[in-house]
């Protein structure tokens, strides 16, 4: 971790020395135990307040939209941004959909084992004083008025690392590598598998409840770095597609699509997940979507720059084994 | 949800369909004309192709009191606007994996192909989705209560 | 905390449950339970589904009073009818077990809804059918701050009647005279506290008050905090998304939206919650947005807060209870803010 750190500070000095960049975008040291907070350092006498560790959750790329809007062309800022390897895939879906100028961007990729669910381990020490904390190679060791307790990494991970494929970014100007604490279990997640294979009632009975907990809140839709529009569908008023209480029907109504307009383009990042205060599993519905364009269209987000995306394209022999005929 | 017990006698479904201007529309109007008879379920909004449909349409026209919506394009290939329904085709096909995963009847959205010239074709095509909404029973949950009570506490 | 004048009582634990009884023939009880892991407010039955070892709540109590969605009046085109929906109470309400910041952050609320003319009718019918009864807090969560906004862990601003959770009993002090008669219906089975039980509840909030120390000074902030170009905004805001989770579960915050919701022939016209990070929130008809960037709506929150608020109402909109640092997703912290502030000559 250290020597992680080390290199992705000295890069960044490094970039502001050569005048490469004016603006980096990383990691620092949260206010709170096993949190750490996105990061902007603009003079190279602050790099020293990055950090690079397994509690850095955030993905990174949705600053993006917000930087470059302004600035296009020959004047535009230069940034740099620390990217795993879901921050990447977000990048390169930004640079696709025209969001961001790949020129303009310098991408220092660090490989990721997964990163902490902070909130499991909270939930365990049931609001014990972690008084400090610290992480050995494979487990994080925190340190409480009685004692010390060690939490075994890969059993608290994020859902959306549990079988994350992509430990390393799919894009990047350099490339810093981290010792890998276990070996990574790509493939489907098993509770999706699980939702999959239960009947259809209580399909909607499990969608149903979970949207209901939503207070209209908007930080899922804020978080996703995908969801970059000026003006939300939700919030439209002319028209108004949907009103803005919490109306079990439009509860159900903006998940839907919210979630919907993320096919083809969600990588998983799971920041909503993380965002949302009411702890509503969007990952459950969200997934589903990555699964099936990758069954279908043989597409995984965020993995080439040149693939367009499959809904801005098509294929003469698409399947259509859906379509209604007459009996 | 429950099945509701009168789903197979008096419930007559509303059906939204979204018809393309250049086919669909065309064939519909086909059926009229040659008096092809098929079930009075489905209010018909004209789009200029397939692929203007956005999916908020559909969920919609849930909300609003609908049953069911079809969708209904030219044949792959024959678009007015050349490749506006494959990428209709697309979209609709993850839409309808969506809603199945999150438990949405499948029946209750359907897509189809409808040439200008296939009016018979319409005519059973609309037959076919009216029987199978018909089988899933009205639509409870989508709907938007015109009376909604919010959550006292 | 002068004891002059308030009544103070001593409750058994073992007699808890009939207390709880006694009230609910009165009253619908709401009490702090552990659902899911996620401690909340909800409808109990019994003083067993109480759970005292709690934090703080993750939804604050605002929700009670103004709740996210609020129908304001409903028509009907074809009868031509107009329903003002107050929300009826059949029976009154009580809040218990509400930490202090809580408990204060409703009397905050009613500076905003009542004693504004007009007050509001909604937030009325229900404030005035309801008896907050607070229980003071004994274990800080790491993200409580209320010594720094002038709140405490024993404060009694807002609550009508507070709870002291003692060895084996409670120590119940009536506040105001609405929490007189909550705590008449236990009459019989609370006695006066002795002089050791009084010393105890001293030493429990002493012990607290060590706890909770202040880490800023409002006063020494207030430099930047009325400094409206003050280049410290410009360094703040960057990491904000505009989410909306910290004014959402903010128990003081109050902004809403009104919307008018129809299907023909019928309508309702509705307040919900709407937050002011929201790029939308200032948008105007013409397509002018004054507060256009994060810069503008961070400095807009912090400022109504801690500086607008302090002149308008006396007091900082703000109790300390921390919930917008414990769950905001990119870890912004105001008690950070506050120290560079302070720095600040």
């Amino acid at each position: 971790m250290k020597q992680a750190e080390h290199e992705i500070m000295s890069n960044v000095e490094r970039l502001f020395a050569d005048k490469k960049i004016d603006l980096f975008i990383g990691y620092e040291k949260g206010t709170l135990p096993l949190r750490t907070s996105p990061c902007f350092i603009d003079d190279r006498n602050t790099v020293r307040r990055l950090v690079w560790n397994s509690c850095c959750s955030n993905n990174l790329a949705v600053y993006l939209p917000r930087l470059m809007l302004h600035r296009k062309g020959k004047n535009s800022k230069r940034i740099g941004i620390l990217c795993k390897g879901c921050d990447s895939r977000s990048v390169v879906e930004l640079i696709k959909e025209k969001q961001v100028d790949r020129d303009c961007l310098y991408i220092i990729g660090i490989s990721c084992s997964g990163i902490i669910d902070s909130s499991k381990i909270l939930s365990e020490l049931d609001g014990e004083g972690i008084l400090s904390y610290d992480e050995t190679s494979d487990s994080i060791v925190v340190e409480l008025a009685e004692g010390e307790r060690s939490f075994p990494k890969h059993e608290y991970l994020y859902e959306s690392c549990c079988n994350c494929a992509y430990a390393t970014p799919t894009v990047y100007d350099i490339l810093i590598r981290t010792v890998q604490f276990a070996p990574k279990v790509a493939g489907p997640d098993p509770n999706i598998t699980a939702f999959a294979h239960k009947t259809r009632e209580e399909r909607w009975r499990i969608f149903e409840e979970e949207t209901s907990k939503c207070i209209r809140c908007y930080a899922c839709r804020n978080a996703c770095p995908n969801c970059y529009c000026k003006e939300c569908f939700a919030e439209q008023t002319k028209p108004r597609w949907i009103g803005v209480t919490n109306d079990r029907s439009d509860l159900l109504f903006y998940h839907t699509m919210r979630i919907f307009h993320q096919a083809g383009r969600c990588v998983d990042c799971g920041a909503c997940v993380r965002a949302c205060p009411m702890n509503i599993n969007l990952r459950l519905f969200t997934r589903v979507l990555v699964d099936e364009v990758k069954e279908r269209f043989g597409y995984e987000p965020g993995v080439s720059i040149k693939e367009p995306p499959p809904l801005a394209t098509f294929s003469l022999n698409d399947k259509q084994e859906f379509m209604t005929e007459p009996d | 949800m429950k099945e509701s017990p009168n789903k197979t006698s008096n419930f007559e479904p509303k059906i939204l369909a979204f018809l393309c201007n250049w086919c669909s529309y065309a064939g519909a109007d086909l059926a009229g004309v040659s008096r092809f008879q098929y079930p009075p379920t489905v209010r018909v909004i004209r789009v200029p192709c397939s692929g203007r449909v956005n999916p908020v349409y559909i969920i919609k026209a849930l909300q609003n009191g609908f049953d069911g919506v079809l969708v209904s394009g030219c044949h792959p290939g024959d678009c007015h606007y050349i490749s506006g329904n494959f990428f209709a085709r697309r979209k609709f096909a993850l839409l309808k994996k969506f809603l199945e995963y999150v438990g949405v009847e499948p029946e209750r959205i359907q897509f189809s192909w409808v040439s200008a010239a296939e009016g018979v074709r319409f005519a059973k095509i609309i037959e076919k989705v009216t029987d199978d909404i018909r089988k899933c029973g009205p639509l409870t949950y989508f709907k938007k209560s015109n009376n909604s009570i919010e959550k006292v506490i | 905390m002068s004891n002059k004048g308030k009544k103070v009582a001593v409750l058994n634990r073992q007699d808890l449950t009939a207390f709880f009884t006694s009230l609910s023939k009165r009253f619908r009880i709401f009490g702090p339970s552990r659902i899911h892991r996620v401690d909340s407010l909800v409808e109990i039955a019994s003083a067993d589904a109480i759970n005292f070892n709690y934090r703080n709540m993750k939804m604050s109590p605002k929700a009670f009073f103004f709740p996210q969605t609020q129908t304001l009046f409903s028509f009907d085109n074809e009868s031509k009818d107009v329903n003002t929906s107050e929300p009826c109470q059949d029976r009154q309400r009580i809040l218990f077990g509400l930490r202090p910041c809580d408990a204060q952050s409703i009397w905050l609320l009613d500076k905003v809804f009542v004693e504004n003319t007009p007050s509001d009718p909604y937030y009325m019918k229900l404030r005035t059918s309801t008896r907050i009864v607070s229980l003071a807090c004994t274990h800080p969560s790491p993200t409580c701050f209320c010594t720094s906004v002038n709140c405490g862990p024993d404060s009694e601003i807002g609550a009508d009647v507070i709870f002291y959770e003692l060895n084996g009993c409670y120590l119940i002090k009536t506040l105001t005279p609405e929490g007189e008669d909550v705590v008449a219906v236990a009459n019989d089975i609370v006695k006066p506290p002795t002089e050791k039980e009084l010393s105890e509840k001293e030493d429990i909030m002493r012990k607290a008050r060590e706890k909770m120390k202040r880490v800023f000074d409002l006063e020494c902030a207030q430099k930047t905090l009325d400094n409206f170009d003050a280049p410290r905004w410009a360094r703040l805001y960057q990491k904000c998304l505009g989410c909306g989770v910290c004014t959402y579960l903010c128990p003081t915050c109050h902004c809403f939206d009104i919307t008018d919701e129809v299907v023909q022939p019928r309508g309702r016209r509705v307040r919900t919650w709407d937050s002011c990070m929201y790029q939308l929130f200032t948008l105007h008809a013409s397509g002018h947005n004054p507060r256009p960037t994060q810069k503008e709506r961070m400095r807009q929150r912090i400022m109504h807060k801690f500086s607008y608020a302090r002149k308008y109402y006396g007091h900082a909109f703000c109790v300390g209870c921390g919930r917008c640092i414990t769950y905001c997703p990119v870890n912004v912290d105001i008690r950070q803010f506050m120290k560079k502030f302070m720095e600040e000559k």
